[in-house]
């Protein structure tokens, strides 16, 4: 009962001279939904697409619950793909595209029917069986490969970037959708995806893949707060960098830069080595932004002056010059005291060291 | 000034009107004056239906159109198949020598018709096999398969092949992918391929002229020798008449096509997709 | 599914390769039979000794290529350029070239006014240049050749009973015969890719051209004929490459008096039996069409690349 769902070990797959997937290891659990995340071209899709047998891994191995299935052609796995493209069968109506996996099953035509009728109401898409796929919209032919797949019940369902055909409003929409549809049937979800929030709101796990590696893997809340690389950090929002050397005084952490900021860095359970050069994370929101005479209340704060602001909606972006060289942006509410700051006046910015992270290896 | 330049305007769709008449009309005339009295003369003399009769009349003429159907049947059949399969492979495919291969596939559609003839001649010859049905049958094939090529290539382009890859992942295998997907998206242009390869094969003169043998004589080849025979009989009316019908029935091919693709109640899979996307 | 199929496409599935060769094989047995060893042959027999009654000697020789070019003066046995010969060479390729230049200038014009001008019947304007492809061939030779026959043929007939003219024309058998019949067969063969290219046209470029003060003439010279080169490239290679190694058309509508290249392959293996020297001259012919071509990819990679940086 604990043979994970997925397992890959030392990964690797190359595309005539580059290299797409390099030595890629992890355990994907049982019912697990779990997310590949990274800008185009970091090996994602190619890693889900050799799980789902459409490409042949170069070396290492991949085992679906627990058995090797490398040489083992896509129509053998118990695993089904949501293409990006969706790939609905144009010739054939929405009620043939979900019985053609059962008909290749040989199922009885009592069970094809009785399945299908049960999946369509699963993903809420009643009464356009007899349709077909050019005659639906988007959100609906979403919903129809999403059943075709899951009809057929599948140890692990594979999605690659299939919200990314949608507008804003009905993606927002199908993700609470795919999220409940998933703890409906518990089956492992592999989703492959370029878009952070997407994969922080529906994941369980996340790894975050740049040049065919893996470089962090771990919950939501972990990755957004605790990215451990300038890469990741960057990635998932968090674009203030500051670099410089550790430093203790007084039982405390502080960051020296090379400008000579002193930043107190948060008293995190790993420590790292403390002589080398460091880096630390911060996410714009997490900064305050004060006019002079109001009183910053957070031990890190520091005397700027702007040099941009930018109405973003419900947001201000702000970008403010420390020491005369540190850029830092900050994102406060529209809506709040920070709206009377204007470009060129000197302010105040301060965070709780708490907020900020520090990154380990690049 | 003005008168100038309306002239030029109206030069363009002048041009194609004579253009028009200047592919039409000799074909309008010669069935015309398939109902001549006069067989040789190119002047009205009065209506008739003699060559017609003498025509359907003509034993010969059966058994050519027997032949060149068996001959053409045949071979659309089996280079629509071939030509598919290779297509398919040129398009999803990569292999040593492919370009190479390319390079030689469509050798036939630029070697000039009468050396490809005479080398296929010459090379039954060599190998003792006797000019035939037989004959004409392979060399028809060889050299219908790079049009087929074409044309089945020209519809790959236009099909999104997420479709192979989402039966094999929804459990069908390779021949299944085939039969229930691969086959049902490229009908459409399988049918053109078959439909342009007819009479492709069917009226050709040049190659067929070189590998059958005068007992084995098909409808371009028996057209032929009345021709040469009409230079001295001065039989032209019968050839009229042969012209007339046999021009009729090709024009009428191409319509009966688009006739049943209007047709909805006639179907075959994949046939929706040739007609207008619905809204 | 039986245990044998999974077996086999199991197997496939491994080894790509293998697959590729299954596909491939029914047309590269038909291929290597068919057209390439045929070819084989003739190229084989082209170097051999022609004997009497027609029969091959095996005493291999460059005889039967030097006599495409080289005769010897009756009187004073000298050597000297085989003007018999090289005349047909040259005639060929003059019909030929005549040929796609009457097409071009018939095509051209005309695909111009359907592609930009021909609305919503566009596809039957050009379907009707592409439908004769479906009748036959020999029918359309032999309408021609009613059409211009003499004096019983019908513009003969038309121009003698009105009265124009009172001696008939000679219209067939002759060049013009052999002219107006291969422009009729190949016009086809043009219209299809000049209207591929100006069908791509982007009429903006058209209307910025007008914009900028261009006059329609040199609007066409100056922006739609260097756009479409690619079109006109294509369709003079599909009219010539056919119209040079032409069998059928000069040898009815010539009259056995315009004899071209095709024709005398035809007549050296058949009326003379002297196949090694046919052999010679199909590799002649074929060699010419593959030079033709070679230059044809060369000439139309770079413009692609040119029409990549336009």
């Amino acid at each position: 009962m604990n043979t994970p769902s997925v397992e890959l070990r030392d990964v690797t797959k190359h595309f005539a001279t580059a290299i797409a997937v390099n030595r890629v290891n992890l355990t994907i659990a049982r019912g697990e939904f779990f997310s590949f995340l990274g800008p185009s071209g970091c090996g994602k899709t190619t890693t889900l697409r050799m799980i789902g047998g459409l490409e042949t891994p170069d070396s290492g191995d991949i085992l679906i619950n627990g058995e090797r299935v490398n040489e083992i052609p896509p129509y053998e796995r118990n695993v089904s793909t949501v293409f990006q493209r969706l790939a609905l069968f144009p010739h054939l109506t929405i009620t043939e595209n979900l019985a053609f996996g059962l008909k290749i099953q040989h199922q009885a035509y009592d069970v094809i029917q009785e399945k299908v009728a049960a999946t369509l109401e699963l993903v809420h898409l009643p009464g356009l069986q007899d349709r077909y796929p050019d005659q639906l919209s988007g959100g609906q032919q979403q919903r129809v490969a999403l059943a075709r797949s899951l009809v057929l019940e599948p140890e692990v369902l594979l999605l690659d970037e299939p919200l990314s055909a949608l507008d804003r409003k009905l993606r927002k929409e199908m993700q609470v959708e795919l999220r409940r549809i998933q703890r409906e049937v518990s089956i492992t979800f592999i989703y492959v995806t370029h878009d952070q929030k997407e994969a922080i709101s529906m994941s369980d796990r996340i790894a975050i893949m740049k040049e065919g590696k893996i470089v962090q893997v771990g919950s939501p809340r972990e990755i957004f707060e605790r990215p451990r690389t300038a890469f990741v950090a960057d990635f998932m929002g968090a674009s203030n960098l500051f670099s410089g050397q550790l430093i203790e005084r007084n039982g405390k952490r502080y960051l020296k830069t090379q400008s000579g900021l002193v930043i107190q860095v948060p008293n995190s359970d790993e420590s790292p080595h403390s002589q080398d050069q460091q880096l630390l994370a911060l996410r714009p929101e997490a900064i305050g932004i004060f006019r002079k005479d109001q009183n910053p209340p957070t031990e890190n704060s520091f005397a700027g002056r702007v040099l941009d602001r930018a109405y973003l909606g419900e947001m201000l972006e702000f970008e403010v010059l420390l020491n005369g060289t540190e850029r830092v942006r900050i994102h406060s509410h529209s809506r709040s005291p920070a709206d009377e700051i204007l470009v060129d006046e000197e302010v105040l910015i301060g965070w709780d060291a708490n907020s900020a992270s520090l990154l380990r290896e690049e | 000034m003005s008168v100038v330049r309306s002239l030029g305007r109206a030069s363009l769709p002048g041009l194609l009107g004579l253009v028009y008449l200047f592919i039409y009309a000799p074909l309008f005339i010669l069935m015309i004056f398939s109902f001549n009295t006069a067989g040789n003369l190119a002047w009205w003399q009065g209506f008739s239906l003699e060559w017609y009769e003498k025509l359907l009349s003509y034993d010969q003429l059966w058994k050519s159109l027997r032949i060149s159907l068996m001959v053409t049947g045949t071979a659309v059949i089996l280079s629509t198949v071939i030509g598919t399969l290779t297509a398919y492979a040129l398009y999803r495919w990569r292999f040593w020598g492919k370009r190479l291969f390319e390079g030689m596939l469509y050798l036939p559609m630029y070697i000039p018709e009468v050396v490809l003839g005479i080398s296929l001649l010459v090379f039954f010859i060599f190998l003792g096999m006797p000019r035939g049905i037989l004959t004409m049958i392979l060399a028809h094939v060889a050299f219908t398969i790079p049009l087929v090529v074409l044309v089945v290539l020209a519809r790959m382009q236009r099909i999104d092949w997420t479709l192979e890859e989402a039966a094999m992942d929804l459990g069908a295998d390779e021949l299944t992918t085939l039969r229930r997907v691969t086959l049902p998206l490229l009908f459409p242009g399988i049918m053109a391929a078959a439909f342009l390869a007819f009479p492709w094969s069917f009226n050709d003169f040049v190659i067929t002229y070189f590998v059958t043998s005068p007992g084995n004589a098909p409808l371009p080849v028996l057209t032929y020798n009345l021709i040469l025979g009409a230079k001295r009989s001065g039989a032209m009316g019968m050839i009229n008449a042969l012209g007339t019908l046999m021009t009729v029935a090709a024009l009428l091919l191409p319509l009966v096509a688009v006739l049943l693709l209007r047709v909805r109640r006639f179907s075959l899979p994949g046939l929706h997709l040739l007609r207008k996307k619905r809204a | 599914m039986s245990s044998f199929r999974r077996r086999v496409l199991g197997f496939l599935w491994r080894h790509p390769g293998a697959k590729t060769g299954v596909t491939l094989s029914p047309v590269v047995f038909w291929l290597a039979l068919f057209v390439l060893a045929p070819m084989l042959i003739v190229l084989y027999y082209s170097f051999l000794t022609n004997g009497p009654h027609g029969a091959l000697l095996p005493t291999p020789t460059l005889e039967n290529y030097k006599d495409v070019f080289i005769t010897e003066d009756l009187r004073t046995g000298q050597p000297e350029a085989n003007w018999l010969y090289l005349n047909i060479f040259g005639r060929s390729l003059l019909l030929a070239f005549l040929t796609t230049l009457l097409c071009l200038l018939l095509g051209y014009p005309v695909t111009y006014w359907i592609a930009l001008y021909g609305g919503r019947y566009k596809n039957l304007w050009i379907g009707l240049f592409i439908l004769p492809f479906w009748t036959s061939y020999l029918v359309r030779i032999f309408a021609w050749m009613f059409l211009l026959r003499d004096p019983s043929g019908f513009i003969n007939q038309l121009l003698l009973q009105t009265g124009l003219i009172h001696e008939p024309l000679q219209l067939l058998f002759n060049t013009t015969g052999v002219i107006i019949g291969m422009v009729y067969t190949y016009l086809p063969f043009a219209v299809i890719p000049l209207y591929a290219a100006l069908e791509r046209l982007d009429r903006s470029v058209l209307e910025a051209a007008f914009d900028l003060g261009a006059r329609p003439w040199q609007r066409l010279w100056r922006v739609t004929v260097p756009l479409t080169r690619g079109g006109i490239l294509s369709a003079s290679v599909l009219v010539f490459v056919p119209s040079v190694g032409e069998y059928l058309i000069p040898d009815l509508m010539g009259g056995a008096k315009v004899n071209m290249l095709g024709n005398l392959i035809a007549d050296k293996f058949f009326r003379d039996q002297n196949w090694a020297f046919g052999s010679a001259l199909s590799i002649g012919l074929i060699l010419l069409v593959m030079a033709l071509l070679l230059v044809y990819f060369k000439v139309s990679r770079s413009e692609q690349v040119f029409e990549r940086r336009v």
